[in-house]
């Protein structure tokens, strides 16, 4: 019977032209969604490619004029124009500390079009902001950009909605309902056998979608795909389970497609942007102007007693004092400086740990509320699998002020040495690895949106229980 | 066998059908008659278990509607006043799926011969049922009546709307399916067909079956001097 029901629904389907036109302007989409995402990847990867050839480019350059002028080969003219200076080295030819892109980046464009994709450690300036982004950069949960995440939080639940607002309805509409239901059939699974079809329908034709598009872009399988798909057929059946339910209640397909609509306003529109407001508003994050505005304060204070706190900080790290007191240290505008540094740091860390905390506490609220919409949950889904969520930038960006503070470790004990570079140093400068240490949630994320189209299906399956033929056939 | 026994439907305390019994046999052909809003519809409903009714039975062949619905489906076949199929569909698929939802599965040369029997023409059989006439779908129902093999036929104002040719052939058939012996019971408004075709005819008024009686008992004049005094 079940077999029978699909196999007439497939043929009234491909039968349909409108059926028709709909999976072809999601083709569309879908091919335009991906191609912008890939294109996104491949600028990132290029840009971070860039850099790293530079920095070899450089390099290479650099150990021969080291090497010419150890030899005594060559000459440089002012002492400050020794490319032999640790300082000049470590301050511009720090390595690259690169985000390269998850396999499944094209999926979300995230957080990505926001922060920088790779840093080189430096040793002074930038030591807080640096330059990753806006510090008063908001969580943002709703993105612009036109990639495979939004045609598939967005879009998808419009197509799927279209596809099934008045499978029952335009039975009961055109009279076909009486003629199918004094048959010996259970409504509930001639339904379900047509919602099944469908069902089948979008989510073959998003994953034979995926798979052309993928292959057109050149981009690999992986198992991370499968997790995908999963990941929006469960979304999709979410909404098949939704608009099952608004089925079984008996109204006309336009009240139906109101009602639809306006379910989808809510859960894809206004959910987010009030849980979005909301961790805006509950927990605010402090002004940068502030920030700034402390920073420099201290920062002048730190100038003034540029003397005293060297003199103070040879005192807390006996270790860097020079051997010979009698020859003066080609780095002392340097040392003063980081000194002054250490001093900075902490009068500004209050302000710096009060935005982190703020921007840590609005994450755990979206976290919590992500449960209240299947869009939200899918958006961060799909963001953790391209390795584009907050979580990956942030983890990123502590990886690159870990960095940092190796290669200053690396700099400035020598400096106070008041050590000269050899070409042979070069080779043992610390090496940046950069590895996401987050822990994936998208499992999480797949099993609250089950949850959400199983509560669904199970309430659709109480109302067919505790209704009669007559709510369907009623004019 | 089609019997009602004390059939009574009410909605929200307003009667649609005040205890109604009468009995159609195999191969005879009940024709009820009635203004709008007499009950004529509520009762075919009621055989369908589209509604279930507040007091009585409804019973095919012994068997309670109202109980055992998909067993009762089974032996009766309904041709509403406008019979829709689905549209994508041709008429022979429309045959097929519609049986097959019935249990009864043909091979396509059976199903032509159905649709043949019923009248519609071979060229049409193949055509998306979108393209037809009411007539030409009254005509899938009535082969979807034969292949089902129905012991009873629900016909709810079939002949409305329809040129007095298709309407005359649409009676030509309901009586072939009563020589097969199917129990027919037949809501409609056109007098002189219920005459012709019918085997028995029934009178409602306000929900009540006000009058009963064999078509051979009654000419068309009498009948419908008969069913204006029951409307004033």
């Amino acid at each position: 019977m079940f077999r029978l029901h699909v196999k007439y629904e497939w043929v009234s389907v491909w039968r349909d032209r409108w059926v028709v036109v709909l999976s072809l302007i999601f083709f569309g989409l879908l091919f335009f969604a991906i191609r912008n995402g890939q294109e996104k990847v491949l600028e990132r990867q290029a840009s971070i490619a860039k850099a790293r050839g530079e920095l070899r480019q450089a390099e290479s350059k650099r150990r021969g004029e080291i090497d010419s002028v150890a030899r005594g080969l060559r000459q440089y003219g002012e002492a400050r124009r020794n490319p032999r200076l640790l300082s000049t080295y470590g301050q511009r030819m720090g390595k690259v500390v690169a985000m390269d892109a998850q396999p499944l980046a094209f999926v979300a464009t995230g957080q990505s079009d926001l922060f920088t994709h790779f840093a080189k450690p430096k040793l002074y300036g930038e030591a807080y902001s640096l330059g990753f982004s806006e510090l008063a950069n908001p969580v943002q949960l709703l993105f612009g950009s036109f990639d495979l995440a939004f045609v598939c939080v967005y879009l998808l639940p419009l197509l799927v909605l279209a596809f099934s607002y008045n499978l029952l309805s335009s039975d009961k509409e055109s009279g076909s309902l009486r003629l199918t239901l004094s048959q010996p059939v259970s409504l509930f699974s001639w339904l379900v056998a047509k919602l099944a079809l469908r069902y089948a329908v979008v989510v073959g034709l998003i994953a034979a979608t995926l798979l052309i598009v993928l292959a057109w872009h050149g981009i690999a399988m992986s198992t991370g795909l499968f997790w995908l798909l999963l990941l929006i057929c469960v979304y999709v059946l979410f909404w098949f389970a939704v608009s099952f339910l608004v089925s079984l209640l008996g109204w006309s397909s336009g009240q139906n497609a109101i009602v639809l609509v306006s379910v989808w306003v809510v859960l894809v529109l206004l959910v987010p942007s009030i849980v979005s407001q909301l961790a805006n508003a509950v927990y605010p994050v402090p002004s940068r102007i502030n920030m700034i505005h402390n920073y420099r304060v201290a920062e002048a204070d730190a100038e003034k007693r540029a003397s005293e706190i060297l003199t103070s900080y040879y005192r807390d790290h006996p270790e860097l004092g020079q051997q010979d007191s009698t020859v003066a240290n080609q780095y002392q505008f340097w040392l003063k400086y980081f000194a002054s540094v250490d001093v900075l740091k902490k009068a500004v860390q209050p302000v710096l740990d009060e935005y982190d905390g703020a921007l840590a506490q609005q994450q755990e609220w979206v976290d919590r509320f992500k449960v209240l919409s299947p869009a939200i949950l899918l958006q961060a889904g799909l963001n953790d699998l391209a390795g584009t969520s907050t979580a990956h930038y942030t983890d990123f960006r502590h990886q690159v002020i870990g960095f940092n503070e190796t290669w200053r470790n690396y700099f400035i004990p020598r400096m106070f040495a008041n050590e000269l570079l050899q070409a042979s140093d070069l080779d043992q400068l610390p090496e940046p690895r950069y590895q996401s240490r987050v822990q994936p949630v998208w499992a999480i994320d797949l099993l609250l949106i089950a949850v959400f189209a199983a509560v669904v299906l199970g309430v659709s399956f109480r109302v067919y229980q505790t209704s009669s033929a007559e709510r369907w056939l009623a004019s | 066998m089609l019997e009602a026994v004390n059939l009574s439907k009410s909605y929200n305390g307003v009667s649609a059908l005040k205890g109604v019994s009468f009995k159609v046999n195999k191969g005879d052909i009940f024709c009820l008659l009635g203004a709008n809003g007499a009950g004529k519809t509520t009762t075919i409903n009621l055989f369908l278990n589209f509604i279930s009714p507040t007091s009585g039975q409804a019973l095919i062949n012994q068997v309670d509607t109202a109980q055992q619905p998909l067993a009762t489906k089974k032996m009766l076949a309904y041709i509403p006043e406008n019979l829709m199929l689905y549209p994508n569909l041709t008429g022979v698929e429309n045959l097929h799926y519609f049986s097959a939802l019935a249990g009864r599965k043909y091979p396509s040369a059976e199903l032509t011969n159905y649709l043949n029997e019923a009248g519609l023409r071979e060229v049409a059989h193949h055509q998306r049922v979108s393209t037809y006439s009411k007539g030409m779908r009254q005509k899938v129902g009535v082969a979807i009546a034969l292949a089902k093999k129905a012991d009873v036929l629900l016909l709810d104002e079939p002949t409305s709307g329809l040129d007095p040719k298709a309407s005359n052939e649409f009676a030509a058939l309901l009586k072939k399916l009563s020589e097969l012996g199917v129990a027919t019971l037949m809501a409609t408004h056109d007098l002189f067909r219920a005459i012709e075709t019918g085997t028995h005819i029934g009178i409602m008024k306000e929900g009540n079956l006000v009058e009963s009686m064999t078509t051979d008992q009654i000419n068309h004049q009498d009948l419908e001097r008969l069913y204006l005094k029951h409307m004033n």
